[in-house]
């Protein structure tokens, strides 16, 4: 069979990632690394927590909050034999995660390569779940979910949801919720399952002391010929202006105020590259302009009311947002007119050009030295396919970057009217409910 | 040529050098250890300073000299860490570069970053008493400020309580924590003298794992460390906790966490280490594992479950957490499995399941960067067998089941702590909204 090939250098390290489209549809990525010892494999099927609505070759369904993530822990019940036992018996480590746009099951193993890599594939196409299996496994992530609610900011994470965009899937926890959770039944996992666990929704990444031949080999042995099927998330739209300027939350386990500030924009149906484009200028914007290096971080450390520390990320699912939170604020109406003062200097003076010169070197710095290992390399082959790129685009990207390209992005990346303050105020028992409705 | 482990060299009274080349990396690195008995002095000292001592520097001296000053130079990796060891505080100084051989236009990150740590631990910023470091009050309140938190989160207290009860009336009792009002009140001048007496006190052991062989490294070791004015002794890092008459049962109720903690504490006079070892292994490691299969497997009673091994203080502690209703059931599943191991019938594939997967790790641990390296660094201060060639290093012979059986009936029940979460699950409540 003719299989065309892709080559991916990383152009700094001259590190080799091989792309291979299968017959089946899948997509194999390969980075041969016979200097280490491990393999470390992963298949990232595109699906995930906030997958919630779907449509299937022209069919709308439904799912509730916490499928994705109850499929992956349903996944490694095989016919005879717990598939993580398995695993353990070849000398492999696996493992699972599920995020709000996939879920990747994953093996690292010393010996026996290809026979992991044909269980992990058989692992994910073959489903033995019974009624029995679901119902012990509800227990185990009920139990999950609480460890997840145990900690600070679980609760405020999800009611900035739900108060910027109601009704949307980011309101959900990738877990579920308890109701949910209860309510998940076999079908419901069976259904998300053929609709979303075809090969043409999903890759395969393979890194260290293995060959392109030993996978391909290993794929076309093991995996079954299933017809492609054309799944799509569907998002409701986003309402993104924010029904007012500011919130008060309650959060557990707090010591005092914090005060969080967002920006979003909405990026749903862009393209790969303007969505990364968004992420990757938002992030070199907030370090050039609140990082640890600007003068503004400098001065609110030194003024009163800014007193710890400060915490900037951005993501780029469906909507960008960029927040700074800053611990015990005394005024937070200050702190926010600081940052809009700042952020509207930068737009209309321009970003420091020296700082940025010194960014690049740091992002020189990772590309040369944190990508090399068989974990980081198979992370980076399936990271970068969800985002529509090669392994190294991004690298390339962040290294083609002009300062008068994030300079024109600012505006559409913090708009003054898509700006938003959070309040999160210790949750002390004996207080009485909305007293601190006035911020 | 892969990696390579070179011999100790001895750069003072009490402080070693181990230098290993791994050529798959283009970083360099060093991690060196500081041993300090536990007192609630030390940690206070090593605790601050592991805040202050990257500004001690009169040329990046705040925050935000200092971050640029690390991405001018290829964001090299310069933290400190503190934990404990039994009754020993360990502040680990952890430095990592990009190989001059991947900087550009002929710079030497190597020498940049040398000569900055050579100011930070030999020569900081002071006047004459204590740190003079500018943003001191600003750290400062960002250490008390991380105390307020961890005052706030019951979960992180909760290793600290389980520890009082354990080791009570040892060093190792003392809380891991600074009360926020104390961190407070720290001045320049401890934190500076904290140095001082690291310097001339602490066993110090160096290990670095190198991109290529570079003689610069082990000859800045040899003269910055070779010079310190030293006043110590060997310490022995092995210290077994005593044992209780009879084990004591601890339950607290906490109103803010929902999902229930447990851990059962056994403690052992003397067992040979490669036998406990094996023992944790049969208890936690993977899927196969006895507390795995047992507890999560069979009855569903938890999401994580796990084994502490503190082989400083002859103690192994099994944690888990669960939901409140099922605490005792999961006591009991606890010590039916240290049973098991006394009666040696846990199941034959098991350990063959063991063998593969401490394969695994060993394997895994060289391939990683620095992995090697913390190998080396585990095994030294323990005074266990160094494995310097590959084939030797992943080498595992499985225990018999007598020994197993042996060493099992040596593990005595000390401890039984739960802290019963009694939150509700699944809160809703509405935000309250404000238009501004």
């Amino acid at each position: 069979m003719t299989m065309h090939k892709r080559i991916d250098e990383n152009p700094f390290t001259g590190c080799r990632c091989t792309e291979v489209r299968h017959e089946s549809g899948l997509i194999v990525r390969v980075c041969e690394l016979p200097d280490f010892h491990t393999v470390s494999m992963k298949l990232c099927v595109r699906f995930g927590g906030l997958d919630l609505h779907y449509r299937t070759d022209g069919t709308e369904f439904h799912v509730l909050p916490g499928t994705a993530h109850f499929l992956e822990h349903q996944l490694f019940e095989n016919k005879d034999i717990n598939a993580l036992s398995a695993f353990s018996k070849l000398g492999a480590e696996a493992n699972a995660c599920t995020d709000g746009i996939s879920t990747v099951y994953e093996a690292h193993t010393a010996e026996n390569p290809c026979e992991v890599l044909a269980l992990l594939l058989k692992t994910v196409q073959e489903p033995a779940f019974t009624d029995k299996t679901v119902s012990k496994e509800r227990g185990i992530i009920m139990s999950e979910l609480r460890q997840a609610m145990d900690h600070p900011f679980f609760k405020a994470k999800l009611q900035m949801r739900q108060i910027r965009c109601p009704g949307h899937p980011e309101c959900e926890d990738v877990l579920g919720n308890m109701k949910s959770l209860s309510e998940i039944s076999r079908d419901m996992l069976m259904q998300a399952y053929s609709h979303w666990y075809t090969p043409n929704n999903m890759l395969l990444s393979c890194a260290g002391n293995i060959t392109l031949e030993e996978v391909l080999e290993t794929v076309d042995r093991v995996l079954e010929r299933i017809p492609p099927r054309q799944t799509e998330a569907l998002f409701p739209p986003v309402k993104l202006i924010p029904p007012q300027r500011s919130a008060v939350l309650r959060e557990r386990h707090i010591s005092a105020p914090l005060t969080a500030i967002e920006y979003a924009c909405d990026l749903t149906g862009k393209p790969p590259e303007e969505r990364y484009y968004s992420w990757m200028y938002s992030t070199l914007a907030c370090d050039l302009i609140f990082g640890d290096m600007t003068e503004f971080e400098e001065e609110m450390l030194h003024s009163d009311m800014y007193s710890s520390a400060k915490q900037i990320y951005s993501s780029s699912t469906n909507f960008c947002t960029t927040v700074f939170l800053a611990v015990s604020v005394q005024d937070s109406e200050q702190y926010m007119n600081a940052v809009f003062c700042e952020l509207e200097n930068a737009k209309r003076k321009g970003l420091d050009a020296e700082l940025f010169r010194i960014i690049m070197r740091s992002a020189y710095a990772n590309a040369c030295s944190k990508q090399g290992t068989p974990n980081n390399m198979a992370g980076l082959m399936y990271a970068s396919w969800l985002d529509g790129f090669q392994p190294f685009d991004t690298v390339r990207l962040y290294h083609a970057c002009r300062l008068s390209d994030i300079e024109k992005a600012l505006p559409s990346l913090f708009p003054q009217e898509q700006c938003m303050r959070f309040d999160l105020l210790p949750d002390s028992s004996g207080e009485e409910e909305g007293e601190d409705g006035n911020v | 040529m892969g990696l390579v482990l070179k011999e100790t060299v001895r750069l003072n009274d009490e402080i070693d050098y181990t230098e290993i080349i791994d050529t798959r990396y283009h970083l360099n690195a060093f991690k060196a250890d500081f041993y300090m008995p536990f007192t609630k002095e030390n940690l206070y000292g090593m605790m601050f300073l592991t805040h202050l001592f990257p500004y001690g520097d009169p040329a990046c001296d705040t925050k935000r000299k200092e971050t640029l000053w690390g991405m001018a130079n290829y964001d090299p990796v310069i933290e400190t860490a503190l934990n404990s060891a039994g009754d020993f505080l360990v502040l680990t100084l952890h430095c990592e570069w990009l190989d001059d051989a991947c900087v550009p236009d002929g710079e030497s990150v190597t020498d940049e970053v040398l000569s900055h740590i050579r100011v930070l631990l030999f020569a900081p910023e002071t006047d004459g008493k204590g740190y003079a470091i500018p943003e001191f009050e600003e750290l400062r309140d960002i250490l008390a400020n991380n105390m307020e938190y961890e005052e706030y989160n019951p979960l992180s207290g909760i290793n600290s309580r389980i520890n009082r009860i354990c080791f009570r009336g040892e060093p190792s009792e003392t809380e891991y924590h600074i009360p926020s009002e104390e961190a407070r009140e720290i001045t320049p001048e401890a934190a500076y003298q904290m140095l001082q007496t690291m310097l001339r006190e602490a066993q110090i052991r160096i290990y670095a794992t190198l991109a290529a062989e570079n003689p610069v490294v082990l000859s800045w070791m040899q003269t910055q460390f070779g010079a310190i004015s030293r006043r110590t002794s060997p310490l022995c890092f092995v210290r077994p906790s005593r044992i209780k008459e009879k084990p004591e049962n601890v339950c607290e109720q906490f109103d803010d966490f929902t999902q229930s903690i447990v851990a059962v504490v056994y403690k052992y006079e003397d067992a040979p280490m490669r036998d406990i070892i094996y023992l944790c292994d049969l208890l936690d490691i993977g899927p196969e594992s006895l507390l795995f299969q047992n507890l999560r497997e069979k009855h569903s009673l938890c999401y994580s479950c796990g084994i502490d091994f503190e082989p400083e203080k002859h103690t192994v502690t099994v944690t888990c957490q669960t939901d409140r209703e099922h605490i005792d059931e999961v006591i009991a599943l606890i010590e039916d499995q240290i049973e098991i191991l006394r009666n040696g019938t846990y199941p034959e594939e098991l350990v063959s399941v063991i063998v593969k997967s401490s394969y695994m790790e060993r394997v895994a641990l060289w391939d990683r960067f620095f992995g090697f390296g913390d190998y080396v660094r585990t095994q030294v201060p323990l005074g266990l067998e160094v494995r310097k060639d590959f084939a030797e290093y992943v080498k595992y012979t499985p225990c018999s089941r007598e020994t197993v059986m042996q060493c099992a009936k040596q593990l005595v029940l000390d401890t039984v702590y739960a802290a019963e979460g009694l939150a509700p699950a699944d809160e809703e409540e509405e935000p309250d909204d404000d238009d501004a």
